[in-house]
């Protein structure tokens, strides 16, 4: 459950050290993973051993080949929700790379099919297309993976901006279920032609281990796990409350709720096990934790939000988490800055409310467009005012550029906005910073923090626009 | 990643990278495609010491064969080279006694393989041999889709050299250099 004040919380430069260690580490891993067939490829003379065009060709058609499947298996576990990577790198920057791995990854198949044909279209002697219609049709299992590939088009075509505006996300999750399908039916052709993997058992059970290793861990963290837990636990919608500015409170209990371990400015993906919302997750950002619940509070964005709205109490519902590195565990400076527009206001709530402080350690800045009708305001004044906390509500009008704060008055002198903050929070640049809002604003406040010389790494941004 | 991070990360990878291609480039010349002659020669002694009997391996037709020549140990890289000698000797056995029973004047014989089913396809060949020495290999039935027909090419320039099928892969036609090779020890096997 939430950190009490009174527990211990490490904080200093050698925390951030050791933070940044394993940061680096997942991410070398992840070069490994990449580095070691393309050795293997080398080593067994792969690229020596071309001599003409079509033996070049068929060189590259192998290296993309092992390279698109070491890829393939990182942009999966990216996205597999597993709990050892999510809590060194936070669910929003896995799923970020594994959005911007997509494209990559599908060029790189792209290549190693058209490398493929046209290698063997010059030995052969015949066309590409001749050769394309030979390879599908004399191998089931070349069938099969050409088929996965057109699959894996359409899942990243439709994930492209422009598509996912025009996509439902009913229409883009259920093509994206795809994918599962379209890295299944590519693994028998990798098997049973790969020349790599034919030729060298070593090479071969290493991406079996891979396979087998990102399949589970998808299997159990992202389908069975939180559904195992979560009615081992019956978890349940004790009661649901409307909150200022179309904003919903939802309280979760169950039995030892305690035992899933969440940490204030922590996020679950909420599943209600309703006959039209079941399949369909959310991601919510714990507000509170009164009395053994978990308080989410929710903001109503159309869609779903506004049926959350009318759950009745003692639904059942699953929790997939808890996720984000938006917590005291990134925390490692003394003095703290939060900073909350709109329904941002959950998770920094929440830390307020459980960050390890003394008084005046901690600053919150609170940007509403109307001063009374603020989700949660009354709480977050409280809390400030119980743990001495300076808190700053800043109502009015959004900035006619970019920015974050509000639009400077008639009368006020004009300032840019990191002054502007550092009048507010003078601790700002040795302060370890947490952001949660609308993207736009959030990027305008780390722009500012930017102009102030804070440290990449004491900014700390909760995206839930994702 | 921290930028000094990243740069011994890059130091290491791209010397990793260097020293798998420097011996990928060895074990191209050593292994691959065409043994140089010199290897050749230690290979026949080793099979004048071998059991006669272990040319019984190359008999039966192409199912029954021995799986040790199926196994993928025999393809490529260096590691494997040891182990893949000693299963293929024994099929040069029956070129060497040939040799001595040869009259002064020169025997030209002509047989044909059975025909070798395999993954992709039937291999069948027929083989020329003048005193004992394989001077022609025609490929009777082959597909030749795939780069194969090329393959062949280079495979009968390699049995030819080699008097036999001790020579390494030709990468990315495993099956069809196992095929091949069947059916060279198949035809040599009835001479």
């Amino acid at each position: 459950m939430a950190k009490n004040t009174d527990s211990v919380v490490i904080l200093g430069s050698g925390k951030l050290l050791g933070l940044q260690r394993r940061q680096d580490g997942v991410e070398m891993l992840g070069i490994l993973a990449i580095l070691i067939p393309i050795i293997a490829f080398l080593i067994n003379g792969g690229l020596a051993a071309a001599n003409d065009l079509a033996s070049w060709f068929n060189a590259f058609n192998r290296l993309t080949a092992l390279v698109g499947t070491s890829l393939l298996l990182i942009h999966m576990i990216l996205v597999a929700r597993v709990p050892w990577l999510e809590k060194i790198l936070g669910l929003d920057k896995l799923t970020h790379a594994h959005k911007k791995l997509g494209k990559p990854l599908l060029y790189l198949l792209i290549v190693h099919t058209i490398t493929a044909l046209i290698s063997y279209s010059i030995s052969d002697g015949v066309g590409v297309l001749t050769t394309l219609l030979n390879l599908i049709g004399g191998y089931a299992d070349l069938l099969l993976a050409f088929i996965g590939l057109l699959l894996m088009i359409l899942v990243v075509v439709s994930s492209i901006r422009a598509a996912r505006r025009k996509l439902s996300y009913e229409a883009w999750y259920l093509i994206h279920l795809l994918s599962y399908i379209s890295i299944f039916v590519a693994i028998p052709h990798q098997f049973s032609l790969g020349t790599e993997l034919l030729a060298e058992p070593l090479l071969a059970t290493y991406f079996i281990a891979l396979y087998v290793f990102v399949g589970l861990n998808i299997v159990w963290f992202r389908f069975l796990f939180p559904v195992v837990q979560s009615l081992a636990l019956s978890l349940r919608v004790e009661s649901v409350r409307p909150e200022a500015n179309r904003t919903t409170s939802i309280v979760i209990g169950g039995k030892r709720v305690e035992s899933l371990g969440a940490e204030a400015g922590q996020f679950f993906m909420l599943r209600v096990l309703t006959a039209k919302q079941w399949w369909r997750p959310h991601p919510f950002s714990v507000s509170a934790f009164p009395s053994n619940t978990i308080r989410f509070t929710v903001g109503n964005r159309g869609d779903d939000t506004s049926l959350l709205q009318e759950i009745q109490p003692g639904t059942r519902v699953v929790l997939e988490g808890p996720f984000g590195v938006f917590s005291e565990s990134k925390r490692t400076k003394q003095h703290v800055l939060l900073l909350a527009a709109g329904i941002g206001v959950a998770p920094i709530r929440a830390l307020a409310e459980s960050l390890a402080s003394d008084p005046g350690d901690v600053t919150v800045v609170y940007r509403v467009t109307d001063r009374s009708d603020a989700s949660l305001l009354d709480e977050v004044e409280r809390i400030c005012r119980e743990r001495n906390h300076a808190l700053h509500v800043l109502d009015g009008p959004r900035p006619n550029g970019p920015g974050f704060l509000p639009k400077q008055q008639a009368g006020e002198q004009i300032a840019p906005e990191y002054a502007r903050l550092l009048a507010l929070a003078p601790f700002a640049a040795e302060s370890d910073i947490y952001i949660c809002g609308p993207s736009a604003w959030s990027n305008a406040a780390v722009q500012a923090l930017k102009k102030l010389n804070v440290p990449k790494a004491s900014i700390h941004v909760e995206e839930f626009a994702w | 990643m921290r930028k000094s991070t990243l740069m011994v990360t890059s130091l290491v990878a791209a010397s990793a990278l260097t020293v798998a291609w420097n011996t990928g480039q060895q074990t191209l010349n050593n292994e691959i495609l065409l043994l140089p002659t010199d290897n050749a020669s230690p290979a026949v002694t080793d099979a004048a010491t071998t059991d006669p009997g272990a040319t019984a391996t190359a008999e039966p037709t192409a199912p029954a064969t021995d799986p040790a020549a199926t196994d993928p140990a025999p393809t490529q890289g260096a590691p494997q080279t040891p182990t893949a000698t000693p299963t293929q000797t024994p099929t040069k056995t029956p070129t060497t006694p040939a040799a001595p029973v040869a009259p002064p004047a020169p025997v030209t014989a002509t047989k044909s393989s059975d025909p070798i089913t395999y993954k992709y396809g039937t291999v069948q060949i027929s083989m020329t041999t003048v005193d004992g020495a394989i001077t022609e290999i025609k490929m009777l039935q082959g597909d030749a889709t795939n780069g194969r027909g090329e393959a062949y090419a280079t495979l009968i320039n390699a049995t030819i050299q080699n008097q036999g099928t001790n020579y390494g892969n030709i990468s990315g036609a495993t099956f069809t250099v196992d095929a091949f090779k069947k059916a060279v020890d198949n035809v040599m096997a009835k001479f």
